[in-house]
C-alpha cells in the first residue's frame, strides 16, 4: 500500500497502512475512509498560500527565514506548463511531500498578457533566474539565493520531492559551513566559505543575481591569496588563459615557454578534476601548435583516462578521431566532412579508373566553398603502393604514371590532404588515362 | 432584339464550354501518353484562342473576363509550370518512377500549383522542384496529405532555389544521414501534429514558411531545440544567449581558425553549440534555428565584422536579436539585405493583390507583351520578380522609348516608394542609359531631389547596410556634370533628410560630404554652405535632436577637413547644446590662450564623443572629447591634435581630465609642430590625473599644431575635457 502513495510525507505512512488493513477486512468503510481522507487533505492543500509576486515573496521570505518555491509557467502557450502543473505543482500532496515550510510563488509568463498581468509583472522584475525550458521550479533560500533550479522536470510529486530532497541536503551541508563561518574570523571564516561555496560548486555562481556571488565576494577579500582554493575551482577560466598567456607563446613559437606554464597550473593542488581536463587540454593545444602530433594525442589519451564519461573526454574523442583515422571517400566527391586539419589519408576506390598500366591524370576539381591542399596521391594495390606522385605548386592536377601491377588486388588511391570546410568545400576527383 | 443579347450570352458560354471540352479532352490525352511537347502546344492553342475571344477595349478591360472564363488560370498555370520548369524536365520527372502518378494529381490540383508558382522564386529550367514535391507525395499518403501542401511546396522551393539551396548544401550532401528535403517535410508536419510549434505557424503561407523551413541544419539539431529550449515568444531574443559567448574551444582553439571544430562531430549542433558555445555567428545561428524549430520565421543577419539575427513575431514584425539592427537577411528568398524582407513581406502579405498580379504576370510570360508585364505590375508594384522581367523586357527592346523609361520610372517611384533600396536597385538597371539622357538638367534635377525625397520620407534607418550616398548621390551629382553646383545639390539633397529627421542617413550624407567635398578648398566653401542651409532646414522643424545630430556630424566634418572656420562656425551655432565638463581649478598661466580660436581633431572616433563639446575642451571652461586609435596606427594609442590659427611661440600647456577614469590616461607623449608632419617631442607624462600645468616659456617652441598622445599601456580610451595653449602668434 505505501508503493501506492509514493508521495505522501512520512507522517502520512501509518495513517495508510492502517487504511490498508482495514480495507482488506471491510472493504466499503476503507473506500469509504479513503475518500474521507482525500476530502481532507485536498482541504488541507487549499491552506497552502501562493504569494502574489516576487516583490512581497522574497520581503516575507527574509523575514519569516523561509525558503520560497517558485514555480514559473506559460500558461497561454506551454501545454507541459499547464500539465506540470496540474498534476504535481497543484497537487495537494505536493507541501507534505517536499516536508519543507516553504513560501509559494507562481510567475506567470503568458505570451499575450492581459494589460493587468503586465501591471502585475512589474513587481517580478527583480526574479532574474533564467529558464530556457518551461516549466520551471526554482528554489530560493531566505537570503533570495539560488539553490535548485529545475527546467522541464519530468515525473511527478515523487520525483520533484526527490530533486527537492537533494537540494536541500546540499543546502543543509552549505548552511552548516555558513554558520561555522559566522563564529570564525580571518582565514578561518574563509575557510568555511569556501566550503560553503565548494559544497555547490559552480552553479552557485549563476541564475543572475539571486546566486551566491556576494559569498565569494566576502571570500575574495578574506582570503586574497586563494590559499583555500575555491575561488580557484570556480572562477579560473581555461578559456582565458588560453587567450592571454598561451597564444602569446605559442604565437611567438615559445613552446618551452607556454609548457612550463600549463605544467605549472597542472601542478596546482588546488585542481578539481574539471580543471586538471581543461588544462590537459591545454597542454594538447601546445603540442598541437608545435606539430607534435604522436604527444599531442598522448596528451588526449591521458585527458581521456581521467574520466572517461565525461564531456572533455568525448571532445577528446572526437579531436583524436581527426588526426589519426583515415577517412574513406564513398563516391569521388569531397564534402566539409571529409576536410580535417592536418594532412589525412583519404581513401578513393579506384578499381573502375585505374584498370592497367598507363599515365593518369587526378585532377581535384574545386566546385565550391573553401579550398583543400592535396599533398600526394598514391595509387595502392591492396596494402602495397604501386606508385606515388606529388601535387606540383599551383595547380590541382597531377600525373601517375601507373606500372604494371598484379592483379586481383583492390586497387585505391591514397590521397594525402588537408583543409577544414569553414565555409563548407566541395568538388569531385577527376580520374582519367591519358 | 430584346431577347438576343441573353441568347448570344448562352451561346458565348457554351462555345466556352465546348472549349473547355476540347482542351480538357485532348489535353489530357497527350499528357496521359507523355507527349509533353504536344501537350504543352494544345495548352497554348487553348490559351490562345481563349484570350482572342475575350472582348474587351484593353488588357485591363479584357482580364476579367478571361479570368472569369472556366478553366482559364488553371490552365495558364500549367502552361506556366510548363515554362518556368522547361517541357523536357517536366518529361525527366514524368519518366520516374510514380512520376506520372505524380504529375497528374499535381497538374489538376489548381490550388497546389498555386501554391508553387506564386510563392516567390521558383526552380526554374530544372526538374529538382517538381522531384521533391514528387518524393514528398510519395512518402505523404496520409489523408490529411492535402492540408500540409503549402508545407510541401515551401520544402520544395527552399530546397531548389539560391540562395537557401546552397546554403543547405553542406547538410543535404552528407555522406552519413544527409538532410531530405522529405525528413524536413515530415520533421515539420509531424512536430505540428504533436503541439510543439508556436500558433503562429497555422496562419503562414507558403512564402512564409520558406523563412521556416530552410534552416541548413540536421532536423535532429531542430528536435534537440524543441526538447530543450520552450520559452514565450517575447523571450526568444535571448535564446542565442544559451550557448555561452566565446572564441576559443575548450582545446585552446580560436574560433577564428580551422581548428575550433574538430571536436565538435559527436552530438547534434545545437546540443554541441549550446554545451561549448561559440561567438556571434554560432550564438545568433542558434537564436534564429531556435525560432524556425518553433515554427517561427527567421534568419540569421551578417553584418561588417558581427552576426546578429531577426525574428518574425507578427506580419512584418522582425525583432532584431543580438545587436542590429542593420544586415543582411542570410534566410531570406531575395537579395541579400533586409530591405527585401520588408519588401516580400509587404508584397506577399498583400495576398489578393499578389495573387492577381501572378495571374497577369504568367499571362504577360506567354505573350511577352510590354502592357501584360505593366497591367501585372499595377495589380501589385512590389513584384520583385516580375520587374526583373519587365525591365529585361523593356530593355532588349529598341522600341521602348525616352516617354515608356519615364513612366516606368514613376511607376517604380510611386510603386517602390515605401521600399527605398529595391526602388534605387531598380531605377539603377536602367537610368544612366535610358532615362537621364531623356530628361533636360531641370527634369534631372527635380527627379533627383525627388528621389531623395522618397528615401527620406520612407527608408527605415538601420536594417539595410546601404550606403545609398556612395550607390546614389555619387551618381547623381556626376550625371549632373557641374562640379560648381555639386555643394548646392548635396545640399539640398541633404535638406529632404534633414526635413524627415533622418539621423541615420543625415550622419552618412555628412561623412560622405566630408570625405569627398570638403577635402578640397572650393568643394569646402560649398559643404559649409550647405550644412548651413541644412540647419536652416533643421531650424525650421524645431527639432533639437536633428539640429544636434547635424552639428555634431557636421563639427566632426570641419575636424576632417581641417576647417577652423568651419569649426568655430558650427560649435557657435551649437553653443547652446554644448555641455561643459569642468573648468581649470589653478591660476591661469601667463599668455594668451591661443587654442580658444583653434580646432581639434582625433585619431578616431567612438560612440562616446561628443563633437558639439569639442571646441570647450581648447578653453578654460572645458568641454570634452573621447577617442580610440586610429585603426592603421602601427603603436595603438590614440590621440588629439590642436590646430592653432596661426603658428606660435608657445608659453604654456594645461591639460584637465575628467574625473572618472582616469586611469586610462595616465602616461601622456606631448609633441609639437609647424607643418603636421614633422613632429617634435616637446615633454612627457608619467602619472597624469585630474589637471596638470606646463611651462614652456623658456624652451621658445614655435608650433602651430599640438599632439597629446595616450601612452597609458592597455588603455580602452583617450579623454581630456581641457586641452588650453598658450603664447603669442608669431608674425611670419
Amino acid at each position: 500500500m505505501t508503493r501506492a502513495f509514493p508521495d505522501i510525507g512520512k507522517h502520512n505512512r501509518r495513517f495508510f497502512q492502517a487504511l490498508e488493513k482495514l480495507t482488506k477486512n471491510f472493504p466499503s468503510l476503507g473506500i469509504l475512509a479513503l475518500l474521507f481522507f482525500q476530502a481532507l487533505e485536498s482541504r488541507a492543500a487549499d491552506t497552502r498560500v501562493w504569494l502574489p509576486n516576487y516583490e512581497e515573496a522574497s520581503a516575507k521570505a527574509k523575514t519569516a527565514n523561509r525558503d520560497l518555491f517558485v514555480f514559473i509557467g506559460g500558461s497561454d502557450w506551454s501545454a507541459a506548463s499547464r500539465a506540470y502543473k496540474a498534476n504535481v505543482i497543484a497537487s495537494p500532496q505536493l507541501a507534505p511531500a517536499l516536508g519543507g515550510e516553504f513560501l509559494w510563488l507562481e510567475l506567470d509568463h503568458p505570451e499575450l498578457p492581459t494589460e493587468a498581468q503586465k501591471a502585475a509583472a512589474k513587481a517580478n522584475k527583480n526574479f532574474n533566474v533564467t529558464i530556457h525550458n518551461y516549466p520551471g521550479v526554482v528554489l530560493l533560500d531566505a537570503e533570495g539565493r539560488c539553490y535548485l533550479k529545475l527546467e522541464a522536470p519530468q515525473g511527478g510529486v515523487g520525483e520533484l520531492a526527490a530533486a527537492v530532497k537533494a537540494a536541500r541536503a546540499l543546502k543543509a551541508r552549505r548552511d552548516a559551513a555558513l554558520a561555522l563561518a559566522d563564529k570564525a574570523n580571518g582565514l578561518e571564516r574563509a575557510r568555511q566559505l569556501g566550503a560553503a561555496l565548494d559544497v555547490l560548486g559552480p552553479t552557485c555562481l549563476q541564475h543572475g543575481r539571486q546566486s551566491h556571488r556576494k559569498l565569494l565576494d566576502e571570500l575574495k577579500k578574506l582570503d586574497p591569496n586563494d590559499t583555500v582554493g575555491t575561488q580557484r575551482r570556480l572562477t579560473f577560466n581555461p578559456d582565458g588563459f588560453a587567450e592571454k598567456d598561451l597564444w602569446p607563446l605559442t604565437g611567438k613559437k615559445k613552446f618551452a615557454d607556454a609548457h612550463k606554464l600549463v605544467d605549472k597550473e597542472l601542478a596546482d593542488l588546488r585542481n578539481n578534476l574539471w580543471l586538471r581536463q581543461h588544462l590537459m587540454a591545454l597542454k594538447f593545444f601546445v603540442f598541437q601548435q608545435e606539430e607534435k602530433l604522436d604527444d599531442a594525442v598522448k596528451q588526449l589519451q591521458q585527458l581521456i583516462a581521467l574520466d572517461r564519461t565525461s564531456d572533455m573526454a568525448r571532445q577528446a574523442n572526437a579531436y583524436i578521431a581527426n588526426i589519426t583515422q583515415p577517412v574513406t571517400l564513398t563516391t569521388n566527391l569531397w564534402k566539409p566532412e571529409h576536410l580535417r586539419f592536418y594532412f589525412a589519408e583519404w581513401r578513393l576506390d579506384a578499381a573502375r579508373q585505374i584498370t592497367g598500366a598507363g599515365e593518369y591524370a587526378i585532377q581535384f576539381k574545386h566546385t565550391d566553398g573553401d579550398r583543400i591542399t592535396v599533398r600526394d596521391v598514391a595509387v595502392m594495390n591492396g596494402s602495397a603502393q604501386v606508385v606515388k606522385a606529388e601535387m606540383p605548386k599551383r595547380s590541382d592536377i597531377l600525373t601517375l604514371k601507373v606500372p604494371a601491377f598484379a592483379p586481383g588486388g583492390k586497387i585505391w588511391l591514397k590521397i594525402s590532404a588537408k583543409g577544414h570546410g569553414w565555409f563548407g568545400s566541395h568538388g569531385e576527383i577527376l580520374v582519367s588515362k591519358k | 432584339m430584346k431577347n438576343l443579347f441573353p441568347r448570344l450570352g448562352i451561346l458565348a458560354v457554351l462555345l466556352f464550354q465546348g472549349l473547355e471540352n476540347v482542351r480538357a479532352e485532348s489535353a489530357a490525352a497527350l499528357f496521359a501518353r507523355g507527349d509533353l511537347p504536344a501537350y504543352k502546344t494544345a495548352l497554348d492553342t487553348w490559351l490562345d484562342a481563349t484570350e482572342r475571344a475575350a472582348t474587351g477595349a484593353d488588357a485591363a478591360a479584357r482580364w476579367p473576363k478571361l479570368a472569369a472564363t472556366p478553366g482559364y488560370l488553371h490552365t495558364l498555370m500549367q502552361a506556366e509550370l510548363l515554362r518556368v520548369t522547361g517541357t523536357e524536365n517536366v518529361a525527366k520527372v514524368m519518366a520516374t518512377p510514380n512520376g506520372r502518378a505524380f504529375l497528374s494529381t499535381f497538374m489538376a490540383d489548381p490550388a497546389w500549383l498555386e501554391l508553387y508558382l506564386a510563392s516567390g522564386p521558383v526552380p526554374e529550367n530544372t526538374p529538382d522542384g517538381l522531384a521533391t514535391l514528387r518524393d514528398i507525395w510519395l512518402a505523404d499518403r496520409t489523408p490529411d496529405a492535402a492540408k500540409y501542401h503549402h508545407l510541401a511546396t515551401a520544402v520544395a522551393l527552399v530546397f531548389n532555389t539560391d540562395p537557401q539551396k546552397r546554403r543547405l548544401r553542406d547538410v543535404t550532401s552528407r555522406d552519413r544521414h544527409p538532410l531530405t528535403p522529405v525528413a524536413r517535410y515530415t520533421f515539420f508536419k509531424e512536430s505540428h501534429k504533436a503541439g510543439k510549434l508556436k500558433g503562429l505557424f497555422d496562419k503562414l503561407a507558403t512564402w512564409e514558411l520558406r523563412w521556416v523551413v530552410g534552416a541548413p541544419v540536421e532536423n535532429a539539431a531542430l528536435a534537440w531545440l524543441q526538447e530543450h529550449v520552450n520559452v514565450p515568444l517575447a523571450e526568444f531574443d535571448g535564446v542565442c544567449w544559451i550557448p555561452r559567448y566565446r572564441g576559443v574551444n575548450d582545446f585552446g582553439n580560436t574560433v577564428q581558425g580551422p581548428l575550433f571544430y574538430p571536436a565538435r562531430s559527436q552530438l547534434n549542433w545545437a546540443e554541441d553549440t549550446a554545451a561549448h558555445g561559440g561567438v556571434c555567428g554560432a550564438l545568433s545561428t542558434f537564436g534564429a534555428f531556435n525560432a524556425m524549430a518553433h515554427g517561427v520565421p527567421a534568419t540569421t543577419k551578417g553584418q561588417p565584422g558581427h552576426c546578429a539575427h531577426a525574428i518574425r513575431l507578427a506580419p512584418g514584425d522582425w525583432k532584431p536579436c543580438f545587436g542590429g539592427p542593420d544586415g543582411g537577411a542570410a534566410f531570406h528568398f531575395g537579395p541579400d539585405t533586409f530591405a527585401y524582407v520588408w519588401m516580400a513581406d509587404d508584397a506577399y502579405g498583400a495576398t489578393e493583390a499578389m495573387r492577381r498580379s501572378m495571374q497577369l504576370a504568367w499571362r504577360a510570360r506567354r505573350t511577352n507583351a510590354r502592357a501584360d508585364f505593366a497591367a501585372a505590375l499595377a495589380a501589385q508594384p512590389l513584384n520583385w520578380l516580375v520587374w526583373q522581367d519587365y525591365l529585361a523586357r523593356c530593355l532588349a527592346d529598341p522600341t521602348c522609348g525616352a516617354e515608356d523609361w519615364k513612366n516606368i520610372s514613376d511607376a517604380i517611384l510611386a510603386g517602390l516608394g515605401k521600399h527605398p533600396r529595391p526602388m534605387c536597385d531598380l531605377l539603377a538597371q536602367f537610368d544612366e542609359k535610358k532615362l537621364w539622357p531623356a530628361l533636360t538638367p531641370a527634369e534631372k534635377l527635380a527627379f533627383f531631389l525627388k528621389v531623395h525625397e522618397i528615401i527620406a520620407a520612407n527608408q527605415r534607418p538601420g536594417w539595410s547596410p546601404w550606403e545609398m550616398p556612395r550607390d546614389v548621390l555619387a551618381k547623381q551629382l556626376k550625371a549632373l556634370g557641374d562640379a560648381d553646383k555639386d555643394g548646392k545639390f548635396f545640399g539640398q539633397a541633404l535638406g529632404a533628410y534633414v526635413r524627415q529627421g533622418h539621423e541615420f542617413f543625415i550622419g552618412k550624407l555628412i561623412d560622405w560630404g566630408t570625405e569627398k567635398l570638403a577635402k578640397s578648398r572650393s568643394g569646402r566653401e560649398q559643404f559649409f554652405a550647405a550644412i548651413t542651409a541644412a540647419l536652416g532646414e533643421s531650424g525650421g522643424t524645431g527639432d533639437d535632436k536633428i539640429r544636434r545630430k547635424v552639428l555634431a556630424s557636421a563639427i566632426r566634418a570641419t575636424e576632417e577637413a581641417r576647417s577652423i572656420a568651419g569649426f568655430q562656425m558650427l560649435s557657435d551655432a551649437a553653443k547652446k547644446f554644448a555641455a561643459p565638463e569642468g573648468k581649470l581649478k589653478f591660476e591661469t598661466p601667463r599668455g594668451r590662450l591661443v587654442s580658444a580660436d583653434g580646432l581639434l581633431y582625433l585619431s578616431g572616433f567612438d560612440g562616446y564623443d561628443p563633437p558639439i563639446n569639442h571646441r570647450g575642451v581648447l578653453t578654460e571652461d572645458g568641454g570634452l572629447f573621447h577617442c580610440q586609435p586610429a585603426k592603421d596606427d602601427k603603436d595603438g594609442h590614440a590621440w588629439v591634435v590642436v590646430q592653432l590659427r596661426d603658428e606660435c611661440l608657445l608659453s604654456a600647456l594645461a591639460l584637465g581630465n575628467r574625473v572618472s577614469n582616469q586611469q586610462r590616461c595616465k602616461s601622456l607623449r606631448i609633441s609639437t609642430s609647424t607643418d603636421e608632419k614633422t613632429w617634435k617631442p616637446l615633454t612627457e607624462i608619467s602619472d597624469f590625473k585630474q589637471q596638470c600645468k606646463l611651462d614652456v616659456s623658456d624652451k621658445a617652441v614655435r608650433a602651430r599644431w599640438v599632439k597629446i598622445e595616450n601612452t597609458t599601456p592597455q588603455s580602452d580610451a583617450f579623454h581630456l575635457r581641457n586641452v588650453c595653449i598658450y603664447g603669442e602668434p608669431v608674425r611670419l
